[in-house]
């Protein structure tokens, strides 16, 4: 029994995407991570899941919005989240797992705000 | 109340056996595969705010609570506060019963072990997340085990000779967590992944 | 500014076995502490559930005596409202009148509280010692209201159901709410709440199949002064009953469900 468990954990981390109830993160490239420097505009604290909304500028200097889809409010609460988190001016570094298709969007892998780095929950 | 330790993202046999398939089955799961290797996954019931149904609610990866009553075994899921009726009157389920998500179940002890038949599923919802495809001939039954103070087994077995060539078994578990609370979680307040009209997962890039 | 690198998967499979392994090793050294805390929770539970006995049986099937549309005080009245109030209903009934209503329910959210108590088809009360738990069939709603009252909120989510806490005054439940995001309406005419709302229901068997509930609206932006509303539930036969959850999503679909469903 305990191999099982150990496999099912090992996938778990391999897919490295939250632990999703609700869809499939397969929209996002999981083997490639971005870092994204920039300002959040909005932080949407909602279910099924939250989504940030950072302004960041491209590299001719041209502010582009991205929307990274985080976990749920659920889950990032019990990793020490709060509504409050971040507010809109705020100085963000993003990690993600960008979409393949090249929009800006991403899944979140780690956030740091002003400085601070919020919890990860688990799995993701 | 009990923390999720397994997901419900890929809930192949977890003798570490390939998926019985049947022929559609296979092409089911396949076509859905190509498509997320795409980078749009397909339509999946969950990402339209739609229960999970039996068995995927059992590797649903949020925290459950169990309530037992002298009649009846209710299992709650935080993720779109859903709730099971485990019927434990010993009798079978009506006849004119309709076919439902979570379907009918009825639920008896074998010494320590809960062991939970579900039948009356209908045919909407998948294995997994990854899309193992069941019809509503499935026939599931879960059996229920604490190996530790802290931690409770589920093994599942899935009859289903539509889809799958043999009866096979998926795994669960779960950590007691009794100061635990189940949160609210309304999935239909902000779903930006909702599928389109062609059953594609919107990708959530419009704010 | 962006930057892209790549994962090792690998890596991350290897770390997150090892962890697991800790962990599993920590949990067979950890069974006496969690004996200790199984015996905890036993004594924790014992006075409660000794007091549980003495508890009204309000536990069972419960379904409205009369299908109740607008929300009116126990007397039969409008409730109280302030001007805010009564602006803000009257804008909701001109647009249900004119074909535009903007009900959160239309959107399949929850029906929040006290709206959940008017809601049609039956429920089911699970009485425990320590929870009563109310699982509406409608909407697939769930109630937790913890034995844990009075309320005391500090830092909480705004929630559309709020946040439930509850003790026994004698034979009447009194289960207390807030902590809400004020964006549900309290009934189908558009009757407002505020994220300040406070309601206090007061459960209690008013006959051995006859459940009363007093439930009484504080909101000092919509309602001039607290009011109170009255419901009744008639008692289910519980034998064999199932309660089928009503998908309301499956309205949102923009095709229909059979289409790319496996089957």
């Amino acid at each position: 029994m305990k191999s099982v468990t150990f496999a099912a954990l090992a996938i778990a981390a391999t897919t490295a995407a939250p632990l999703s109830a609700h869809h499939s993160f397969a929209m996002f490239d999981n083997e490639k991570e971005v870092t994204l420097e920039g300002t959040i505009k909005e932080f949407q604290w909602t279910n099924p899941h939250t989504w940030t909304q950072v302004l960041v500028k491209d590299a001719s200097g041209n502010e582009v919005e991205w929307s990274i889809e985080g976990g749920s409010p659920n889950s990032l609460s019990r990793a020490g989240w709060k509504r409050t988190s971040m507010k809109p001016g705020d100085k963000a570094v993003v990690v993600i797992h960008p979409l393949k298709n090249g929009q800006p969007g991403g899944s979140l892998i780690r956030i740091t705000i002003n400085g601070q780095p919020l919890g990860r929950p688990r799995g993701s | 109340m009990w923390v999720a330790l397994t997901s419900n993202r890929s809930n192949p046999p977890a003798d570490g056996g390939s998926t019985p398939f049947l022929p559609w089955a296979r092409e089911f799961f396949e076509k859905r595969a190509a498509a997320e290797a795409a980078g749009q996954p397909l339509f999946d019931p969950t990402a339209n705010c739609l229960p999970s149904g039996v068995p995927r609610i059992i590797s649903s990866p949020y925290p459950i609570e169990i309530i037992q009553t002298p009649e009846l075994t209710l299992i709650l899921t935080e993720t779109l506060h859903e709730f099971r009726m485990i019927h434990m009157d010993g009798k079978p389920k009506p006849d004119n019963f309709e076919p439902s998500y979570f379907g009918y179940s009825v639920g008896h002890w074998e010494g320590d072990t809960l062991v939970v038949e579900t039948t009356g599923l209908n045919g909407y919802t998948q294995v997994d997340e990854e899309g193992r495809p069941k019809s509503s001939d499935m026939r599931v039954v879960e059996r229920y085990q604490k190996r530790a103070p802290n931690l409770l087994d589920v093994t599942y077995t899935l009859y289903d000779s539509r889809t799958y060539s043999r009866p096979w078994s998926g795994h669960a578990q779960f950590r007691w967590a009794p100061d635990l609370r189940l949160s609210e979680y309304i999935c239909e307040e902000n779903n930006r992944n909702k599928p389109d009209s062609t059953g594609k997962l919107r990708l959530g890039v419009e704010p | 500014m962006i930057r892209t690198t790549r994962v090792c998967l690998g890596c991350i499979a290897v770390l997150w076995m090892a962890a697991a392994q800790a962990q599993n090793t920590a949990r067979t050294t950890k069974e006496g502490m969690l004996r200790e805390m199984e015996a905890a929770a036993a004594a924790r539970a014992a006075p409660m559930i000794a007091a549980d006995k003495l508890r009204p049986r309000i536990g069972g099937f419960w379904e409205p005596e009369k299908s109740a549309g607008a929300l009116v005080t126990i007397d039969g009245k409008t409730p109280p409202m302030t001007p805010a109030g009564k602006a803000l209903q009257r804008q909701r009934m001109a647009q249900i009148r004119a074909g535009r209503s903007e009900d959160p329910m239309n959107l399949c959210l929850p029906p929040g509280t006290p709206r959940d108590m008017l809601s049609p088809g039956p429920f089911m009360i699970a009485q425990t010692p320590a929870k009563i738990t109310m699982l509406h069939e409608h909407r697939h709603l769930i109630r937790h209201v913890y034995l844990d009252g009075p309320l005391e909120l500090e830092e909480a989510d705004p929630w559309w159901e709020g946040h439930f806490s509850g003790y026994w005054d004698g034979d009447v439940l009194v289960v207390e709410a807030a902590g809400f995001n004020g964006k549900q309406w309290l009934d189908s005419t558009g009757l407002p709440q505020s994220e300040n709302m406070k309601v206090v229901e007061r459960f209690r068997l008013v006959g051995p199949d006859t459940l009363e509930d007093r439930i009484t609206i504080e909101d000092p932006e919509f309602y001039s002064r607290p009011w109170t509303a009255r419901l009744t539930f008639r008692r289910l036969p519980g034998e064999g009953r199932h309660l089928v959850q009503e998908e309301c999503s499956e309205k949102l679909l923009e095709f229909p469900l059979k289409a790319y469903a496996p089957e």
